[in-house]
């Protein structure tokens, strides 16, 4: 019998070469405890860190396309294929985030709770909320979500990317520790840790635990009671 | 001539001959001898030894060619044999032993070269110290080294003594004594009083030695105002044998596995120790930087051995985590520890290739497959690829399949750092109606077999 024909046109060896075929993409990118910004490669339970890309960094953030990273007065961003950018920012870390292209496309400066558009062409807001952020998100491509702890609860609260104003906010029921992803969607991880350590993205893939005075550890947001743990060094 | 030139003359030490002078060596000071010299007393049977030294302090060579020492109770020994040379500003050396037979005072001449010195000394009534050496009672000289051997600390040594009475009459034998008083060297049944010993008669006494501390030790014990220098050393408690216990008997590649080292028994010191490990891939596979133990990514981890307790504590806790790495081989794991040096190895078989993440995804005009995972051999050779309809049935064209020998060659050869991590992309423009694609199911092999994703949902 016939196959039922998609015109599916094939050239298996001809596709790898056009697009990135075999390669060691990383994971994802650490700022290490001496403020290195540092690739993560490997798989699961075999991490290994490259060479570091960048020094003095204060923050980062990697959506798997592009990369920004915060040293103390200038942010920096770096998408595939393409040079790296430069603009200057206000002081101290810097939450980032990304379309669904995978480019940044909102920045938020904790220290000074202020947000922006990513580009120094944009509006700066005042973000006055009473407790502490965690994450910024786009649920689509008008809105900022922000996601926030204040005494144990999580919020989470809307704003209009063009204008600034507040659309939505609303407590949530989950338990810590809550993380967002970058289309906005919150969820609560039962890792195997226990207490309530900070949780953060690693790439696109991988979510980073961090304890105050212990090294990371990472799991797979479909596996969370496998953690494991980050390497702090490597050769280089 | 003047009384100070006399008082110069007098404190000179003897000119042994035109070039050469007699010394007395004591402590590593040169004393010059005048004649007669005074060995001092000790008892009958007791020893006195001193070191000479003969030194030329001219500009050129010397012959020495007499060295002769006569007289009741008197020894020479590590003398040189002659004639001897001695160099400009050089010297020679001999010992004299002074061993009284009785009390009384003995005599003896010493002649070096031309030089005539009378040595003196004395028998005293003074009881002989003996050692109990494996039955046999040995006299032991004054200041001499009265060795106790090593034990390990909290234990104890005895030695046996006695004091006897060599001499023809009664004499008083005073209680001995330790200095310092109340430290790791301490009198068993010591007699508080003195005591008269008839001629051969003996007062036996017992020092024990223990410390509570690892080291040398030493001691004075006093008779009759005669040092006798006591040395034992104590040695730490050994530290137990170590055996390393892997959670995990028969690990795989691309883990992170936990090891402690249990002691045979709880520690009764402090200690620290290493365990390293070593990887050696398979014939003609690269290193792995991924093993290592973490979070460190180093090869070697201290750890500490705490008293009372069997377990030893690494860094992070009671175990240490360690990265099995991706590729094919052996991890031999060494254990440093006191004496103790041990190895333990676990071996990593070669498998098909290991996906970690297997994801196909839909886009604009065409679809695209990636792969996150490992190969243990490094040997990737082909990829097939089979698109499913939702109604089941296969897609046009159907298998299709590559070739990837070269590119994970040369993938692996510009990447020698990532053992056998790879990721593939594969993307295939398609037309049509792309919604009436369900999934796709890939096949990758290598030279262990084939390693299939399953059917991958889009």
């Amino acid at each position: 019998m016939p196959k039922p024909v998609l015109a599916l046109v094939i050239g298996c060896l001809g596709a790898f070469a056009q697009t990135e075929g075999i390669s060691n993409a990383p994971l994802g990118y650490l700022v290490t405890q001496s403020q290195e910004l540092r690739p993560v490669y490997g798989v699961a339970a075999s991490f290994t860190l490259g060479d570091p890309v960048a020094g003095g960094v204060l923050s980062a953030s990697f959506s798997g396309r592009c990369l920004v990273w915060k040293t103390g007065n200038e942010l920096f961003s770096s998408c595939e294929g393409e040079q790296t950018r430069r603009q200057s920012s206000p002081g101290g870390r810097a939450l980032i985030a990304f379309g669904g292209d995978g480019r940044p496309k909102a920045v938020y400066f904790p220290e000074q709770e202020l947000w922006r558009g990513f580009g120094e062409e944009h509006t700066w807001y005042k973000l006055s909320l009473p407790g502490t952020v965690l994450s910024i998100a786009l649920p689509d491509q008008a809105t900022l979500r922000i996601l926030e702890e204040r005494d144990g609860v999580f919020w989470l609260s809307d704003f209009a990317l063009a204008g600034g104003e507040k659309r939505k906010e609303e407590a949530l029921t989950l338990a810590a520790p809550v993380i967002m992803d970058r289309r906005g969607r919150v969820a609560s991880f039962a890792h195997t840790l226990g207490g309530s350590p900070a949780l953060d993205w690693l790439g696109e893939e991988w979510i980073v635990v961090r304890t105050p005075g212990e090294a990371g550890r990472a799991f797979a947001p479909g596996h969370p009671e496998r953690v494991y743990l980050l390497p702090e060094g490597g050769p280089q | 001539m003047s009384l100070f030139l006399w008082l110069a003359l007098l404190i000179l030490p003897l000119p042994a001959s035109a070039q050469l002078q007699l010394f007395l060596h004591e402590n590593g000071t040169n004393i010059p001898v005048v004649s007669p010299l005074n060995l001092g007393s000790t008892a009958p049977g007791d020893v006195i030894e001193k070191r000479f030294r003969i030194v030329n302090n001219s500009a050129s060579a010397t012959t020495l060619t007499a060295l002769r020492l006569s007289g009741e109770g008197y020894a020479m020994f590590n003398d040189p044999v002659l004639p001897r040379t001695i160099a400009a500003n050089g010297f020679a050396e001999f010992w004299v032993r002074f061993q009284p037979t009785r009390t009384g005072v003995f005599q003896a001449s010493l002649l070096v070269n031309s030089l005539a010195v009378q040595l003196v000394g004395a028998g005293a009534g003074l009881p002989v110290l003996e050692q109990n050496q494996g039955g046999t009672w040995t006299a032991i000289a004054t200041n001499a080294v009265i060795e106790f051997g090593s034990v390990e600390r909290q234990s104890s040594i005895n030695a046996s003594f006695r004091l006897r009475n060599a001499t023809s009459g009664a004499i008083t034998v005073m209680p001995p004594s330790i200095s310092p008083d109340g430290g790791d060297f301490r009198l068993v049944s010591p007699f508080g009083s003195a005591q008269q010993v008839g001629p051969g008669g003996q007062v036996t006494f017992e020092v024990v030695f223990r410390s509570e501390t690892a080291g040398e030790k030493t001691a004075i014990l006093t008779l009759d105002s005669r040092p006798f220098r006591l040395r034992a050393t104590a040695r730490e408690f050994p530290l137990p044998r170590g055996i390393l216990v892997f959670e995990q008997s028969a690990p795989k590649n691309a883990s992170q596995e936990k090891v402690a080292i249990r002691l045979a028994e709880a520690a009764r010191t402090s200690g620290s120790g290493t365990l390293r490990l070593a990887f050696t891939p398979d014939t003609g596979l690269p290193d792995d930087p991924a093993v290592g133990f973490m979070p460190s990514a180093t090869r070697s981890i201290p750890f500490q051995v705490r008293p009372g307790s069997d377990m030893v504590e690494f860094e992070t806790g009671s175990q240490a985590t360690f990265q099995t790495g991706t590729v094919a081989g052996r991890i031999t794991f060494t254990l440093l520890l006191g004496s103790q040096n041990e190895q333990f190895s676990l071996d990593f078989a070669p498998t098909t290739i290991q996906l970690d993440s297997a994801v196909a995804v839909l886009g604009v005009g065409g679809v695209e497959v990636r792969l996150r995972g490992f190969d243990n051999t490094l040997s990737g050779s082909h990829i097939t690829f089979r698109f499913f309809l939702k109604n089941g049935q296969e897609a046009a064209p159907g298998l299709i399949g590559a070739p990837l020998d070269d590119m994970f060659k040369a993938y692996y050869a510009q990447n020698p750092r990532v053992g056998g991590v790879f990721q593939l992309r594969a993307s295939f423009p398609a037309t049509g109606a792309l919604s009436e694609l369900d999934g796709v199911e890939v096949e990758i092999t290598n030279r262990q077999g084939v390693a299939k994703t399953g059917r991958l949902k889009f």
